[in-house]
């Protein structure tokens, strides 16, 4: 049996926890949480044993942890946040082994707008030469070649993941997935790129590369702000903080 | 004193002495430096997680005495990195004794 905790003390260590961890993801308040909950408790029975008040043993214990403040930045750069999460979330769901959970799966994890912007762009290039199927079909079938190619690369990270998950009771970070969804996107950038300057032959002239530079700062923002961040957090060792201790 | 940097390399250190929990390693750091070195205990699990997470640790848990606690214990990376930290300890210490002790 855990030893009890006193009302008060027990809602400032609470109060400590909550700034500690605020804004990250479930798994990881869940861990630090129980942890640093045994771990207070420990701290809170030693100083008893040391002679101590039942008053100052607590006030030990609590001051001993120091800042939640200072923690909760040293834990953000650790752990997840919420929304990070949810994130690897979904795109780890894109590892579906039916097409259509495949499909469901890409438009929930954020893909859409770049579909959206490709179609876009397809449309805006066949219009202005006179290809209006030819050029949408072309773009659907890039997009296609270009979503199996991704569906490919993430199940075998997900495979090699799995396989050290099996050797180790410690979590892998799957930042290699992050890493070529990443890629991807950046590809998708420079394909873009490319074809940028030959908006200028459209007839538009320079209101087309506008137009062309336009989308693909748009179509760039989505990795650099979306998954960069969460790239670089997980290759500082961040990951799912499964409380088990083991990688989802 | 500061212990800003070091902090993994000590937990490296304690733990490459047998597997331990969270609050054991703060006392064992506390204790071997016969008190000169403090630090938060709070900042210990980021450090911990963070070495974990680069495959420095492993944890698990044991309940005892009816406590679920985590235990941490060194790989053979972190047995690795611990060495070479305490390589790169001992030149950057050889350096500093030789300018503070020039006559």
């Amino acid at each position: 049996m855990e030893a009890p905790v006193l009302r008060p003390y027990r809602e400032e260590f609470d109060r400590w926890l909550d700034t500690a961890t605020e804004g990250l993801c479930a798994e990881a308040k869940e861990r630090i949480g129980q942890e640093i909950g045994v771990h207070y408790g420990n701290a809170i029975d030693a100083h008893r044993e040391e002679g101590l008040s039942e008053d100052e043993a607590y006030e030990c214990a609590l001051t001993a942890l120091g800042s939640p403040s200072k923690a909760a930045r040293a834990f953000r750069r650790t752990h997840l946040t919420e929304g990070q999460a949810e994130q690897l979330r979904n795109l780890m769901s894109l590892d579906r082994t039916s097409w259509s959970g495949f499909m469901v799966a890409l438009v929930a994890s954020s893909l859409l707008p770049w579909i959206v912007a490709a179609a876009v762009l397809g449309c805006f290039f066949a219009f202005l030469g006179g290809r209006i199927w030819l050029a949408f079909g072309a773009v659907l079938a890039a997009a296609f070649v270009f979503f199996s190619l991704l569906k490919f690369l993430i199940r075998s990270a997900r495979r090699s993941q799995q396989l050290y998950a099996e050797r180790t009771t410690s979590p892998r970070p799957p930042k290699r997935i992050v890493f070529q969804y990443m890629v991807g996107w950046y590809a998708v950038v420079g394909l873009a790129c490319l074809g940028v300057p030959d908006l200028a032959d459209t007839g538009m002239g320079v209101v087309g590369i506008y137009f062309g530079i336009a989308t693909t700062v748009l179509i760039a923002m989505i990795p650099t702000f979306a998954f960069l961040p969460l790239w670089l957090k997980l290759r500082r060792g961040a990951d799912f903080n499964d409380p088990r201790g083991r990688g989802a | 004193m500061n212990l800003k940097g070091t902090l993994p390399t000590l937990i490296l250190h304690v733990l490459s002495f047998g597997p331990n929990h969270g609050y054991r390693i703060a006392q064992d750091i506390k204790a071997k430096s016969k008190g000169v070195l403090d630090f938060r205990e709070g900042t210990l699990y980021p450090a911990l997680h963070s070495l974990e997470h680069k495959g420095f640790l492993e944890s698990y848990e044991e309940t005892v005495q009816g406590r679920t606690r985590r235990y941490y214990r060194l790989t053979e990376d972190g047995r690795k990195a611990l060495a070479k930290e305490r390589e790169k300890w001992r030149e950057v210490s050889t350096a500093v004794t030789l300018i503070l002790e020039e006559a």
